[in-house]
């Protein structure tokens, strides 16, 4: 009305009482005591008259006083122009993977997209007071142009998170409402809150932010899809090679009875182990254990499959693809003793000084044809656990060290052949020199000899050299790793050189073709080349050295004689060590994925590190990277393919870097290749690229989830089909003044007269009545 | 029990008719003793390295050097026996500067002392003292806990025995788990000498044979301690290392 009354020209849409005088707090206070003392003194003064002439007196000065107050306060009318800033109604579409499940009609995200376009009127209205803003949500909130434009692809569905990056974007007061529209199938905080009548703290504390209406739009099907799906997957990302791995799984079958299906465990192409699901009434998980003995260090691709149920409408879930890098805890060796010497002494000592190996020995220390003369309860003696050693633990030593040992006496013929295999499947085994050792252990002819790197001579006749000597490498052993004592050949040769002498030879024919000779005798021979001394071969997968003396504990204790040390001792066995048992790190070439794991679309870096023969970083050296993908056809049946090479040259670090950008999903196998003129060295890893499998570890649309979301927000939850229409908003709060204009009221020339007559009148009255 | 005089002579009779038990790879291959010449005693127990030697060979695996080899500290052998002996019968006299460096650099390199006091009195054993703590200054000479290695190397031992019993355990200085300095007081080597026929030579006191018996079996225990060092003690451990990873055979 106040604006009607002074605002003629329409310029002001708002207008309010003020007071225009700009009195401090102090002279008003004074103004008021006056008032009031004059006020107590008029009534005070007029007490004696009759009622009537006192109340007009009391009056018209009351009159009087409340002019001048009037007139000392200055009142105005201020009139406005203002605008009100339009607050924010965020609406939060789901974009995870889920959505793109089937829902009432089409997929979940169809369902919302028809919804918007159907409710596009509501959304016209609700952007005459508010600012409209569409953002996806998945692990967070991002803005979004164009509902139409959204799929379904994110990895994840954590609305609390995409409610928090909401209330990171607005001030309190700027919120209106938010809307979220979504098939509920949170796997964040709200979905794996458990599951009670009260909204979850994260959701309470992520609405208190928000202080506005938060508001839920359930898309999914009526029904819950058909599906079996692997929901979870637990397994450690490394593990210990020869020793138990566990991984654990759970499966979540809906919409299904009667199911019975395999569940399987697989390592590359090799079943690990199998199980069968069968369904149960009134169960919907169902948890399986799996146990196997990774044989070989190294990374490698498991995959864990349940097969497909009948009609299944989400088939991307049934199978899990992850890697585990299987490392090795300790080196661990078995030292096994034909009789205690000093060659054994200082090779045990060695071992037992190496963190790194864990040592099991055995030595013989009584034969079949010792005297006894003490009761069995007066000796240490324990039996020889031939079979528990060969044969029950076996597979869980990383190398076999037989030292002057002979099997014969022990019942041990049986378990050579298990030998044999362990070598060709990966284990190293060292066979040291010794009057038990080689043909004079009876090796020849068995499992063992199949493997040994040298050729062994029947029984009989001349089979050891008992002469003093210093062995000499061979241009290989010059720069192998077992005999490089220095990286640089001349350096190793004099080092070679001033070793002390060895004692004492296993006569042998000669060599494997497939064996290399590092050091060598400098006067016998062998099959018409000087004889073998250390020899190297690799069998099978695994690797075997023969070392035809018993005498190399000279190199620790007599080297100390002349001034030296058991360095070069310690070196050598420790590079046969790990060379046996085929250290990563004696690789010439390695590569390596930046990663185990990458969503589809993401960047592989790939980094490999070539050395030459004189182990020091290949410079400019061509690599050529084999990329190769395996995946499962839709059959079920796996698949592979080479899908790229990449090619470059190494660095000045002997490194070279490459990126690769896979387009599809699978298990991937890289192999670097380098020639190197005589040989063609190689090494592989391998990683996953999937999408986060949580998203669809759940795949029923969950109203309960959003239910608890509007109850900590105080908003609805509604269907597909009650629409958008009457949600509650919060009105905007902050307005913008444009113009201004104050109208000042005591001005008026008809208060200046009332202010002159009320007093007038007071004293003409007083007169009259005879006051004066 | 030790071997007697019958059992020996037809032991040797039989080691003689047999085979030789083993193709010798060398002198190095074989275990040896050396026998460190420094004061007065070191040839005081004759034939009892050998008759030890030649104990050690029939009741082990061990394939032995059955003659001592009499080294000074400064034998350029000295280094081809990583088991030195000394045994003294009087007060000896102090070794050099160059000798102690030279067998600090043995003992540290992996060789190992076995110090027999066979000496009527105490002198002898003063100068061990002395000398021990110049060969091994930052730690002292200690007794053996009960269940050193080297009572149950080959033999379990509850004591250890010589010819005489003067004390009921050893001293040792032991470094980087490994004992490298023995010294025993009952004179250990002074109850294993022979005679051409095979006879005693000393007379063991108090127990005759049986502590005889034990003396050996001392003995056996050294060269088994110094060639296998703690194996046995590993052994209380393997089951558990064996057991301690869960390896199957694969199914």
């Amino acid at each position: 009305m106040l604006r009607t009354w002074f605002d003629s020209g329409g310029d002001f849409n708002a207008a309010h009482l003020v007071l225009l005088s700009d009195w401090g707090l102090l002279a008003l206070l004074a103004v008021a005591l006056l008032v009031l003392g004059g006020l107590a003194l008029s009534w005070h003064n007029t007490r004696e008259l009759t009622g009537r002439r006192r109340w007009t007196l009391r009056g018209l000065r009351a009159a009087a006083v409340g002019l001048l107050v009037l007139l000392f306060l200055q009142p105005g009318v201020r009139l406005e122009n203002v605008t009100r800033v339009r607050n924010h109604v965020a609406v939060l579409i789901d974009a995870s993977r889920s959505m793109g499940l089937p829902g009432e009609a089409g997929t979940r995200l169809d369902d919302v997209k028809a919804l918007l376009a159907r409710e596009a009127s509501v959304i016209d209205a609700w952007k005459q007071d508010h600012q409209v803003d569409f953002f996806t949500v998945t692990d967070q909130a991002r803005p979004l142009a164009d509902p139409a434009t959204v799929a379904a692809e994110g990895d994840a569905t954590r609305l609390l998170s995409g409610l928090e990056d909401v209330a990171a974007r607005f001030r309190p007061e700027e919120m209106a409402a938010v809307v979220v529209l979504s098939d509920g199938a949170d796997n964040g905080a709200l979905g794996e809150a458990p599951a009670v009548d009260e909204a979850p703290p994260a959701a309470v504390a992520v609405a208190r932010r928000l202080q506005a209406p938060i508001h839920a739009i359930f898309t999914g099907p009526k029904d819950p899809p058909r599906d079996v799906a692997i929901s979870r997957v637990a397994y450690d990302d490394f593990a210990f090679v020869r020793n138990a791995v566990s991984i654990e799984a759970e499966i979540t079958v809906q919409g299904y009875q009667d199911l019975v299906l395999p569940v399987t465990l697989r390592r590359g192409d090799t079943i690990l182990g199998q199980r069968s699901l069968t369904t149960e009434p009134g169960q919907d998980r169902y948890a399986f254990d799996f146990e196997f003995v990774p044989d070989k260090t190294g990374k490698d691709v498991f995959t864990l499959e349940v097969g497909q149920a009948p009609n299944e409408e989400i088939r991307d879930n049934n199978r899990r693809q992850f890697v585990i890098r299987i490392i090795r805890d300790k080196i661990r060796v078995l030292q096994v003793v034909g009789r205690p010497s000093w060659d054994v002494r200082f090779l045990r000592k060695l071992l037992k000084k190496n963190p790194n190996v864990d040592l099991i020995s055995f030595f013989i220390l009584r034969t079949g044809a010792s005297i006894d003369v003490a009761r069995r309860d007066e000796l240490s003696l324990i039996p020889f656990p031939t079979q528990e050693l060969f044969e029950e633990q076996l597979g869980s030593f990383d190398l076999i060290i037989f030292q002057n040992f002979t099997y014969r006496g022990y019942q041990m013929i049986q378990y050579l052949p298990l030998i044999r295999e362990y070598v060709r499947e990966g284990g190293g085994f060292v066979m040291i020199g010794g009057d038990l050792s080689f043909t004079s252990g009876g090796y020849a002819g068995t499992p063992i000899a199949d493997f040994l790197p040298v050729e062994l001579p029947p029984e009989g006749g001349d089979l050891i050299d008992e002469g003093r000597f210093r062995p000499t490498l061979t241009e290989a052993g010059r720069r192998h790793p077992i005999t490089a004592l220095s990286l640089v050949p001349e350096e190793n040769d004099k080092l070679w050189a001033g070793l002390p002498e060895l004692s004492g030879v296993n006569r042998v024919l000669g060599v494997r073709e497939d064996a290399v000779v590092l050091a060598q005798h400098p006067a016998r021979e062998a099959g018409g080349a000087p004889a073998p001394v250390v020899v190297a071969r690799e069998f099978g997968q695994g690797r075997v050295l023969a070392v035809t003396t018993d005498s190399t504990w000279s190199w620790a204790f007599q080297a100390a004689a002349e001034g030296g040390d058991n360095r070069h001792y310690y070196k050598l066995w420790g590079n046969a060590i790990r060379w046996l048992i085929q250290d990563p790190a004696l690789k010439p070439v390695r590569i390596e994925a930046d990663r185990d794991r990458y969503p589809l679309g993401a960047e592989v870096t790939l980094m490999t590190r070539v050395v030459g023969s004189d182990w020091a970083p290949a410079v400019d050296t061509p690599v050529t990277i084999e990329v190769r993908r395996a995946w499962f056809d839709a059959g079920g049946l796996r698949q592979t393919a080479v899908v790229t090479l990449l090619e470059g040259r190494t660095s000045e670090n002997g490194e070279y870097l490459a990126r690769y950008q896979p387009v599809e999903g699978g298990a991937y196998t890289v192999t670097a290749r380098v020639d190197r003129g005589t040989d063609v060295v190689t090494d592989e890893d391998v990683f996953v690229v999937a999408p986060d499998p949580v998203e669809l570890r759940g795949t029923a649309a969950r109203s309960d989830t959003l239910r608890a979301l509007v109850q900590a927000g105080g908003g609805e939850l509604r269907t597909l089909d009650q629409g958008l229409d009457g949600l509650e908003r919060v009105e905007p709060a902050v307005v913008k003044v444009n113009r201004r204009k104050d109208v000042p009221l005591w001005s008026s020339g008809w208060l200046l007269l009332l202010a002159v007559l009320f007093p007038s009148v007071e004293w003409f009255l007083r007169r009259r009545w005879g006051l004066l | 029990m030790s071997l007697q005089r019958r059992q020996f002579l037809a032991t040797a009779a039989l080691g003689a008719l047999a085979a030789p038990r083993a193709l010798a790879m060398g002198a190095d291959a074989e275990v040896g003793v050396g026998l460190l010449q420094h004061g007065e005693g070191f040839d005081s127990r004759p034939g009892a390295v050998e008759q030890l030697m030649w104990e050690v060979s029939k009741r082990t695996s061990i394939d032995v050097r059955e003659r001592p080899r009499v080294v000074t500290p400064d034998d350029p052998d000295l280094f081809r026996f990583p088991l030195l002996v000394w045994i003294g019968a009087a007060e000896a006299p102090p070794l050099s500067a160059d000798a102690v460096r030279r067998l600090r650099r043995y003992l540290r390199s992996g060789g190992m002392l076995y110090i027999d006091d066979a000496s009527p009195g105490d002198a002898f054993d003063a100068s061990v003292r002395a000398e021990v703590a110049r060969l091994w200054p930052d730690q002292p000479l200690v007794p053996l806990d009960a269940d050193h290695t080297l009572y149950r190397s080959f033999f379990l031992i509850e004591r250890p025995e010589g010819r005489v019993r003067r004390r009921a355990d050893l001293e040792g200085v032991t470094f980087d788990d490994r004992t490298l300095i023995l010294y025993g007081r009952n004179d250990l080597f002074g109850a294993f000498g022979r005679d051409p026929l095979g006879g005693w030579v000393l007379p063991v006191i108090p127990d005759g044979n049986r502590q005889r018996e034990m003396a050996f079996r001392l003995g056996i225990n050294l060269v088994m301690y110094a060639t296998c060092l703690n194996y046995k003690r590993d052994q209380v451990h393997t089951t558990a290392i064996l057991r301690r990873r869960r390896w199957r055979v694969s199914q």
